[in-house]
């Protein structure tokens, strides 16, 4: 297979090269679809710092890359012990993808009644029936050309469907295991349906097995029915060759709740983007996550709440630790529309930086058009706190050992918004192990 | 025990103490004593090692030890303790975990063994029985949301499960009604024993009422100017401190 380097035209060559070949080649509207999304990719181009959504994040490493379109080789592992976990085994449903591949064998078989997952490629070779109206464009989409290039080269992904009034007794666990190969792309497409009344938790596991540099552009596109409740977690651990960009977005209906959580150590450039409508009276949303980068990671969490409707209510809780030259950026937006009185609306971020070198940008921003609303925001970045580390080497603790546990008691914090006991114990393991591997 | 010997230091390059001498042996309570000013909490913050705190000239041993060059932690593993005048908070972290941590530390500092779980419960509980300080204290994340007299409390169970040899009291008192005082130095005295030795560091003789020292010091414009036994500090009480406030430094 050619490799190609990745500026716009190495991605529109990507497409001209597999549009024959991509599921779905053969369905109308798909093709349809996805010649219209590498069309609008060409016209936007990849995100530069000049579009003010991407004002702080540079994708110019990228592009020096060469990458190839994931293979479709069978995978190498005999089971599905060798894969990582996050919950104990038994205490979760998993899936498994390899590359970007949904692997069957090596996935849970045994899905609760009432839970329907599929992955995408099996959806679109049945005909991709009832695909067309979940992967609507989204608005603004031309403010999101990587939403596009992810349409137009999407080849795998999953779709989760929770039936009307089921609570879904164990989380379901989703590895997405990569770098099988030097220089590969994936472009997973997801998407989560959660129908009225019912429950679930979703924990993304993204991770790999080895230092090679791959480029995974995903996207999911989420419904919550009334009344419904989704937990979805997110843990991002892959090597810190990898580009991880992903753009989420979520829709919220009556008296439902999406609930996020990210938790961020992995790759050389990660963007995480969540975009969350509150259509309806007393929908809300959580949007929490930690993050740690060291070295020269960067690490961009974006957000954008649009309050469409009265009583809607979203909170934010996103705590950050840097160290080496690690960049960190947050960007989120709160948009109250006219309609939305009685909104509440609290955000907050706060970084702690560990080294000279380490760098935070922050862009909070609140455009409110109703009058009768709570919204607050603030950010904070600095420093340990030198009076504190003093008191506690006093007691006997190394620099390094009173920094661990002051930086543990901040990220713990934010932690705590993680409903699920057993992944909440083991993000707070994760946050030790990093602080042991990165003492700055 | 401890011996400081012509001791200079400056913070922030100003010059505070200009010379300093004094003696602490094994199971003796000094007090030290002095005007607003006159290097009191300087003496404190040089003894455990702050930062920005530098020894310009002479030399402070313990145990036969310069210590002069030793980071805070190091001095700790030594066996000093300083009380803080305002005890820091560490929001997220809580006082057994704080407890454990320091008090392994200082053990692995002198090559003793760590505790273990059980041990350190057994230890810590026989402490807050010893001083009445109840269990749910250690459940909370370290003097977060204390009170003043709390904070000192905890402080003064750190200093009992910690067991140093020299316990440095810097301005204990300070911010304490009399109740919450009297509990602190009850404290205080409960640690005092043979083999260990307190420095008090007051500006008010009525903490001295209640941990009475074997010896009193004045310190004035970076100096100790006299020495004298507990009743030098009744005189102080009466007379203040004017007749060393003309003195040259």
């Amino acid at each position: 297979m050619v490799t190609l380097s990745s500026d716009k035209e190495a991605f529109i060559a990507q497409y001209d090269q597999s549009k024959d070949h991509l599921p779905g080649s053969d369905i109308a509207w798909l093709a349809e679809l996805r010649a219209k999304n590498i069309a609008l990719f060409e016209e936007v181009g990849l995100p530069t710092g000049k579009t003010e959504l991407w004002k702080f994040t540079n994708l110019n490493p990228l592009k020096k890359q060469a990458f190839s379109p994931p293979s479709l080789e069978e995978t190498i592992f005999a089971n599905s012990n060798e894969l990582p976990r996050l919950l104990e085994e038994g205490s979760s449903h998993r899936l498994v993808f390899i590359d970007g591949h949904y692997s069957a064998d090596l996935s849970d078989d045994k899905l609760p009644s009432g839970v329907s997952l599929q992955s995408l490629s099996s959806v679109i070779s049945a005909g991709a029936i009832g695909l067309e109206a979940s992967i609507v464009p989204r608005e603004r989409q031309e403010e999101q050309p990587l939403v596009a290039l992810n349409t137009a080269l999407m080849s795998d992904g999953y779709v989760l469907n929770i039936s009307k009034d089921v609570s879904v007794d164990r989380p379901i666990e989703i590895l997405h295991f990569g770098g099988g190969k030097a220089e590969q792309s994936y472009h997973n497409r997801n998407v989560i349906s959660v129908a009225s009344g019912s429950k679930v938790t979703i924990i993304e596991n993204v991770t790999d097995r080895n230092d090679n540099v791959y480029f995974s552009n995903s996207v999911t596109e989420v419904s919550v029915g009334e009344n419904a409740t989704l937990h979805h977690y997110r843990v991002q651990a892959s090597n810190k060759a990898a580009f991880l960009v992903s753009s989420t977005e979520a829709v919220v209906n009556k008296g439902a709740s999406y609930d996020s959580f990210l938790l961020n150590t992995g790759a050389r450039l990660s963007r995480t983007e969540t975009n969350v409508s509150l259509i309806a009276e007393n929908s809300s949303c959580h949007l929490n996550g930690a993050y740690m980068g060291t070295d020269d990671q960067h690490c961009d969490i974006t957000t954008r709440v649009d309050h469409k409707s009265p009583h809607t209510t979203c909170d934010e809780v996103i705590k950050g630790v840097l160290g080496g030259k690690a960049r960190g950026v947050f960007q989120g937006k709160i948009i109250v529309h006219e309609l939305a009185q009685k909104t509440v609306g609290n955000q907050s971020h706060r970084a702690m930086l560990l080294s000279e070198r380490a760098e935070v940008d922050v862009k909070p921003e609140l455009e409110i058009f109703a009058d009768d609303v709570i919204c607050s925001h603030g950010c904070t970045s600095g420093q340990i706190d030198k009076e504190q580390l003093f008191y506690l080497r006093s007691r006997g603790l190394s620099t390094d050992q009173a920094q661990a546990l002051l930086v543990n008691a901040f990220l713990a914090e934010a932690v705590d918004a993680v409903q699920n006991e057993g992944l909440k114990d083991l993000l707070l393991v994760r946050i030790s192990d990093w602080l042991e591997q990165n003492p700055n | 025990m401890l011996e400081i010997k012509n001791l200079h230091a400056e913070v922030d390059g100003k010059s505070i103490l200009k010379g300093i001498d004094l003696n602490i042996n094994k199971g003796e309570v000094h007090a030290i004593m002095g005007p607003n000013g006159s290097g009191k909490s300087t003496l404190a913050n040089v003894l455990a090692g702050r930062d920005d705190y530098d020894i310009t000239e002479g030399s402070v041993s313990f145990d036969g030890k310069d210590i002069s060059e030793l980071e805070p932690e190091e001095r700790a593993g030594e066996g000093i303790f300083l009380a803080f005048q305002y005890p820091v908070e560490i929001p997220g972290v809580t006082n057994t975990t704080f407890l454990k941590e320091a008090l392994n530390a200082q053990r692995k500092y002198r090559g003793e063994e760590e505790l273990g779980g059980m041990e350190f419960v057994k230890l810590i509980r026989s402490k807050t029985k010893e001083l009445g300080i109840k269990d749910d204290m250690l459940k909370r994340a370290v003097n977060v949301g204390f009170s003043g007299g709390e904070k000192k409390r905890n402080d003064i169970l750190q200093m009992a499960v910690l067991n140093p040899k020299l316990a440095v009291l810097d301005e204990t008192d300070s911010g304490l009604d009399i109740d919450a005082l009297k509990i602190v130095a009850e404290g205080v005295n409960k640690l005092r024993a043979e083999n260990n030795a307190i420095l008090v560091i007051t500006h008010y003789q009525r903490l001295l009422n209640y941990i009475v020292p074997d010896k009193v010091h004045v310190l004035a414009h970076g100096k100790i100017q006299r020495t004298g036994g507990k009743e030098l500090a009744l005189e102080l009480e009466e007379k203040g401190y004017a007749g060393y406030s003309g003195e040259a430094a």
